[in-house]
């Protein structure tokens, strides 16, 4: 015989006490046509971290972040963002090793400052969106000139770079080695015009290799140490095919019903849209978000330790948050430097149903134009689209409301005895029965899930709450007797997104 | 088709339930709906309606003190802020709602055992 109700991973052999919650989004018809949320950074560390890899720690203040992973270093720069953005939030870290071993190489680039200055002016080489500056004289030479500069780079120890000089050649180089830093960390040179000195364009550090023990294979091993920690928000640096597929198994397998950590990977990129998009729509789920900027200022982890923050500050309030359109007050991701690469309307719309969350660039600065996870097809790699589970906010409530389930089967519910509900000779379910204080009924649980979707429906969380609470089906399972079976079919609140309008002036004439 | 003098099966409890446990020492008890409408009375056309008001459930009942103490803290119920949630079958329906003890009273006379008295004010919550 089998269950009316089964979920994944909770058979007839899995006895354990507890409460399995198996949350299903997309499962509305096609027309193609949301306790407080955490955030944990996972990233790699510099020599001059003094954590210990893949060992969590939480983080309060900005220092604690350097001491433990070094200045400067992805999860430095990515925890820095958390805290400006949310700053009484919950914040956790896990820092790894950045590749190492033989070939392993850091990703950098040359600045050629050339001919003595004639004049006075002032070199600019910009880092990440940080400027340093040297203002010259005629007395300088370029290789001062370039020493003043490496000194202003190097005295921001924030910044995810060293520098060095040679005779006005300043390298950039990279604080970690490995791949995960080309095109991650971006240049820009200005120069006053007419006094003699030129500066090389700037451009994306580029050349870094991983070496015998890979990024990749330490960001491994940091997720198995870490695989039933709880946070809803996990921010990483990296954004590649390979990591993004590890990723995604390790939010997917803690997502079960077994454990029940629902959670959900960000990660940020500024790459082009054709080379992300291959990405998102590989790793189609629900529980990954891209936050994508071309040729953006800040670097990946950066990007997404900024969103993280505003995600979670806005979603403990109110999980069907409409981020559309959003630059509040402590929004500051700069607009992109190269105005070729902001992407236009058309690319904005493709990226968002390729399931990639864009951020805009105008005149103004930066604006994020929608929010949506990555679950843009019917599967993963393909072409025909589903939105079904594309908008973020509909992930994001039906976990606060199996949270809030959970929290009151834990809280009124678990440890008690259980008695079959009463039914009556119409088949009704008899409320008005004696149950003793040690026991409960399926009917009774049922009763206070009604009571969540209502308020839910009060606080905007969902749709009418009627047909969901038609849908209920709540009783001791057939084939499991300590078991009760509990299903639900609800609907997230709608975005207000689009208005499409036709006004017709229609004097005759 | 019910004879005469067939009798259709009546109501013969009311479970009350305060944050998930099931009073069992509730001697009587009272639930109010108050629906809190404000009636809307003219001079030309008499009573014409109603506007929405407060609507709220009041419910009140005497409980005994076993041995071991009253069933659940209503005197600290009733002095602090924390909220309560309550369940109340009724039929096939029920009533739930989160809100507050208001008011708890301990009471003995000469010869009889002491009692409590218990009220609380719950938003209303439509009974389904």
């Amino acid at each position: 015989m089998t269950e009316t109700i089964s979920i994944p991973g909770i058979g007839r052999t899995w006895i354990k006490p507890g409460a399995y919650i198996y949350v299903l989004l997309g499962q509305g018809p096609s027309v193609s046509g949301y306790g407080d949320r955490q955030v944990c950074v996972i990233a790699p560390m510099t020599s001059a971290g003094t954590g210990t890899a893949n060992k969590r720690v939480q983080i309060s203040t900005e220092q604690a972040a350097i001491d433990l992973s070094g200045p400067g270093s992805p999860l430095h720069r990515a925890c820095k963002e958390v805290l400006l953005t949310n700053p009484f939030g919950t914040l956790w870290a896990i820092p790894y090793a950045a590749s190492s071993g033989a070939g392993s190489a850091s990703a950098s680039k040359q600045i050629t400052l050339a001919t003595a200055p004639t004049g006075r002016g002032v070199a600019e080489l910009w880092v990440c969106g940080e400027q340093c500056a040297y203002g010259f004289t005629s007395s300088d030479t370029v290789t001062t000139i370039a020493a003043g500069l490496v000194a202003q780079i190097n005295q921001k120890t924030w910044l995810p770079v060293t520098a060095s000089n040679s005779s006005g050649v300043i390298t950039v180089t990279a604080k970690i080695a490995g791949a995960s830093q080309n095109l991650a960390i971006c240049l820009h040179t200005t120069i006053t015009p007419n006094v003699g000195t030129t500066i090389s364009a700037g451009g994306d550090l580029t050349g870094g290799t991983d070496g015998s023990t890979t990024e990749a294979t330490n960001l491994a091993a940091a997720l198995a140490a870490n695989a039933m920690i709880g946070a809803y928000c996990f921010v990483f640096s990296v954004s590649d095919a390979t990591n993004v597929a590890a990723i995604k198994t390790w939010i997917a397998t803690r997502s079960d019903p077994n454990p029940g950590l629902r959670s959900y990977a960000l990660v940020g990129n500024r790459d082009t849209y054709a080379n992300l998009s291959a990405i998102a729509i590989g790793s189609n789920t629900e529980r990954f978000e891209f936050v994508w900027q071309q040729d953006s200022e800040w670097t990946p982890g950066q990007l997404a330790g900024h969103m993280a923050g505003h995600y979670t500050r806005k979603e403990n309030e109110y999980p069907a948050y409409n981020f559309s359109g959003y630059a509040d007050d402590r929004y500051s991701i700069p607009k992109t430097f190269n105005e070729a690469n902001w992407p236009s309307a058309s690319t904005i719309n493709d990226a968002l149903m390729a399931g990639i969350t864009p951020i805009a660039s105008s005149d103004g600065g930066s604006s994020l134009v929608k929010r949506c996870t990555s679950a843009s097809k019917t599967a993963a790699g393909g072409s025909v689209n589903d939105w079904r589970k594309l908008p973020s906010h509909r992930r994001n409530v039906m976990d606060a409301i199996a949270a809030s389930i959970s929290q009151l089967w834990n809280t009124e519910f678990a440890s008690k005895t259980l008695l079959p509900d009463a039914v009556l000779p119409n088949g009704q379910v008899n409320s008005s029965v004696y149950t003793s204080k040690r026991s409960i009924r399926p009917s009774m649980f049922k009763a206070r899930v009604k009571r969540i979707l209502r308020q839910a429906y009060e606080d905007g969380w969902i749709q009418d709450p009627t047909p969901a609470i038609d849908s209920m089906i709540c009783q001791v399972s057939s084939v499991m007797p300590d078991r009760i079976e509990f299903g639900l079919d609800l609907q997230a609140v709608l975005l207000a997104d689009q208005l499409v309008a036709r006004l017709t002036e229609n004097s005759p004439g | 088709m019910a004879g005469v003098g067939a009798s259709p099966q009546y109501l013969s409890q009311v479970p009350i339930i305060i944050n998930g446990t099931a009073l069992e020492e509730i001697t009587n008890f009272n639930v109010e709906v108050d629906g809190g409408k404000v009636p809307i009375e003219t001079l030309a056309k008499g009573y014409t309606g109603v506007s929405k008001g407060i609507s709220k459930v009041n419910l009140s009942f005497d409980c005994m003190i076993p041995a071991g103490g009253p069933e659940m803290d209503w005197l600290n119920l009733a002095g602090e802020i924390t909220p309560v949630t309550v369940q109340i079958g009724i039929g096939t329906k029920d009533f739930v709602s989160s809100g507050h003890i208001m008011t708890a009273s301990l009471a003995q006379g000469n010869g009889e055992p002491p009692k409590m008295s218990v009220t609380g004010m719950f938003p209303y919550s439509k009974i389904e």
